[in-house]
């Protein structure tokens, strides 16, 4: 049991969180839309830390082993490399952290708990005005939560896999917290940089191996969700100016500081003025860069001067996006991860979670139509419930819409097979609605209540097998159900048949029951993928 | 209160008193003002015994290292009382702040009376 991390362990740490962080960066980049949509959010956490991993690898040997050495080269490595707004604010969040863990005797999770307290606190103290639904509200509500678990859990790997936990949800809630997430359908880049961080932290401890990804690996690995940035206000201030402040004039006194720091929030907004009387780190988002520094010329040298011109990337973004455009984009509805990478596999550029149980609504698919980077739209909704809001988004949105009315996932992903990025919407709608139709669909199920119904009565639990003409079979046992469900779904001309297996089933269980099912139906062809879906036991199709 | 910053060679503390002083300067310089008129019981008293009290017709308040002064004071007549409000408000920010190197927040001008 790991209850205490020691200074090999908090090296590796920081190695793991620096690698996994550089892996998805282009990921978090690709969230990236506040405060400015300049897409590199991902790349400038990853520099920071990467700044800090190199201070701490740079000292010498014999302090190696030493964990308040250590913590001691992250803070100052991290605060020296910041880069871009969220990479300050990152730096600002390991200060605090590394602060606690120099001024304890080990690092138990509780301590653990109070560094992240620590580091939410400096992190909003260099931000002037804190927004919430940001990498802050994820760092202080995981903070929070980790004071309410840390004397439960000294078991640092139980406890680190409930803080990633919080820290997901949280950051899944952030588009409710800041409306301009919402608008372009994202999350926040910076709080999902921040997990990558802290689940490399947790790979560290659990010794979880994070192969080094080069960038086309890196590439390979992009979800295909991107924010969508043209409806987005214009940028207020164009330019990002970072810069430091060393060798401070004697006279200079922290007062000033306060002052560049007040002035600087005149002149433009993402003020963020941190450091001492040796060293500051001043960033800020204006139109007059060269006030910013003649402000700070009157404290002391500047050095390492980056001025970005944030009009000029956010263009070059927009016209990234617009080269990648296509012609068709394709959204679908479906429960489960198996499932969804499926859905993916074949092409689907958005998969909406939903299902029987749980209809997307009109909104959903309009955010989806949004996010998804393409002229025109076919929605696969895989369900008779979800059609019509399918159709209903269809007048609302900007892009061209079409609806292949599938009624199952069945349905949905022999629809899929036929598609064609070459062919016009309408063309991929016909082919795809007769795909789908050619396909026969079959649901294995439990029953919940006791009723009766097509000439069945059923109990609680009862297994039952549907297909699109009602219930045909009704078993205690699944692969029963599962056999005579083929039986009524299959005919002469039938071929293949594919099952997915979910709600519980593992990859054993779908194995010895298609084998079952290769002596009972020995014309048939069999194949049985991961689907991850609640509720059905498998979804059958039958080609 | 006082004000507390450092700078490189170590702590500066500035009391409240030494602000209004500088402040109550500025201000009985600046054209058009009459009179700085004391709100202090404390300079009421200094006054009966004749004796001069620093700091007149100025309250200083402090917070978080940050200034916010009330300036009480008579105006001579006819002269456009607005602009000597402006004036005064820059004139004291200024000299507050260049003495002090703090920042201050506000300057409250209270026009208590008109001399004739």
């Amino acid at each position: 049991m790991l209850t205490n991390i020691d200074a090999k362990l908090f090296r590796e740490m920081i190695v793991c969180g620096a690698r996994l962080l550089s892996n998805h960066r282009e990921a978090v980049d690709t969230l990236n839309v506040f405060p400015v949509p300049d897409g590199d959010t991902g790349t400038n956490m990853s520099l920071t830390l990467q700044a800090a991993l190199r201070e701490m690898e740079s000292l010498p040997e014999e302090k190696l082993g030493n964990i308040y050495e250590l913590a001691r080269a992250v803070s100052k490595g991290s605060l020296k490399g910041a880069r871009g707004n969220s990479g300050v604010i990152l730096s600002q969040i390991l200060k605090g952290f590394c602060e606690v863990i120099i001024n304890s005797k080990e690092l138990t999770t509780k301590v653990f708990s109070v560094a992240l307290k620590r580091g939410t606190e400096i992190a909003y103290s260099a931000v002037t005005k804190p927004k919430e639904g940001t990498i802050l509200t994820v760092i202080r509500m995981t903070a929070e939560y980790s004071e309410t678990i840390c004397v439960k859990h000294n078991n640092f790997l139980k406890f680190m896999q409930l803080i990633i936990a919080r820290a997901e949800e949280v950051l899944k809630e952030t588009p409710e917290m800041l409306p301009v997430l919402k608008k372009a359908g994202v999350v926040d880049s910076g709080g999902k940089g921040l997990i990558y961080v802290i689940r490399g932290f947790y790979n560290a401890m659990a010794g979880i191996e994070i192969p080094e990804l080069s960038l086309e690996e890196q590439k390979s690995e992009e979800p295909s969700i991107r924010a969508d940035v043209h409806d987005l206000d214009d940028i207020k201030y164009g330019y990002c100016t970072e810069f430091f402040i060393t060798n401070i004039y004697p006279k200079t006194t922290e007062s000033d500081i306060d002052k560049l720091r007040d002035y600087l929030c005149e002149i433009g907004d993402s003020t963020i003025v941190i450091g001492d009387l040796y060293l500051i780190k001043v960033h800020v988002h204006t139109n007059n860069p060269d006030q910013a520094l003649t402000g700070a010329l009157k404290l002391g040298e500047i050095d390492k001067i980056k001025i970005e011109n944030m009009l000029q990337q956010n263009r070059e973004l927009k016209d990234k996006l617009h080269r990648e455009k296509k012609a068709v984009g394709i959204i679908s509805v479906s429960g489960g991860a198996g499932l969804e990478a499926i859905f993916k596999d074949y092409g689907v550029d958005y998969v909406i979670e939903g299902g029987q149980t749980k209809n997307p609504s009109v909104n959903d698919f309009l955010d989806a139509v949004g996010v998804v980077n393409a002229e025109s739209v076919i929605i696969l909704p895989n369900n008779k419930n979800i059609t019509l809001a399918a159709e209903s988004s269809k007048e609302l949105a900007t892009k061209k819409i079409a609806v292949v009315p599938t009624a199952n996932i069945s349905e949905g992903l022999a629809a899929l097979m036929v598609f064609s990025p070459e062919a016009g919407i309408d063309e991929n709608v016909v082919n795809m609605s007769e795909a789908a139709k050619r396909i026969k669909a079959g649901q294995i199920t439990y029953s919940v209540k006791n009723t009766s119904i097509d000439g069945f009565k059923l109990k609680v639990g009862d297994i039952i097998g549907m297909t699109d003409k009602g219930i045909v079979a009704k078993d205690k046992d699944i692969f029963a159900v599962l056999k005579k469900t083929l039986e009524r779904l299959t005919n002469e001309s039938s071929e293949v048949v594919t099952l997915f297996y979910g709600n519980g089933l593992v990859a054993e269980d779908a194995e010895t029951h298609t084998e079952k099912l290769r002596e009972a139906f020995p014309s048939l062809e069999f194949s049985a993928a991961a689907g991850g879906q609640p509720h059905y036991f498998y979804y059958i199709s039958v080609e | 209160m006082s004000l507390a910053t450092s700078n490189i060679y170590g702590r500066i503390t500035i009391t409240d008193d030494a602000v209004a002083t500088v402040a109550s300067h500025a201000a009985s310089e600046c054209y058009g003002v009459a009179e700085l008129i004391s709100n202090r019981f404390s300079d009421i008293v200094a006054d009966l015994f004749n004796k001069k009290k620093y700091g007149r017709g100025i309250r200083v308040t402090t917070m978080d290292n940050r200034i916010f002064l009330s300036v009480y004071a008579t105006i001579k007549q006819d002269i456009n009382e607005d602009a000597v409000k402006e004036s005064l408000k820059r004139a004291v920010a200024y000299s507050v702040e260049s003495f002090s190197g703090m920042r201050v927040k506000a300057v409250d001008v209270h026009i208590v009376g008109y001399k004739v």
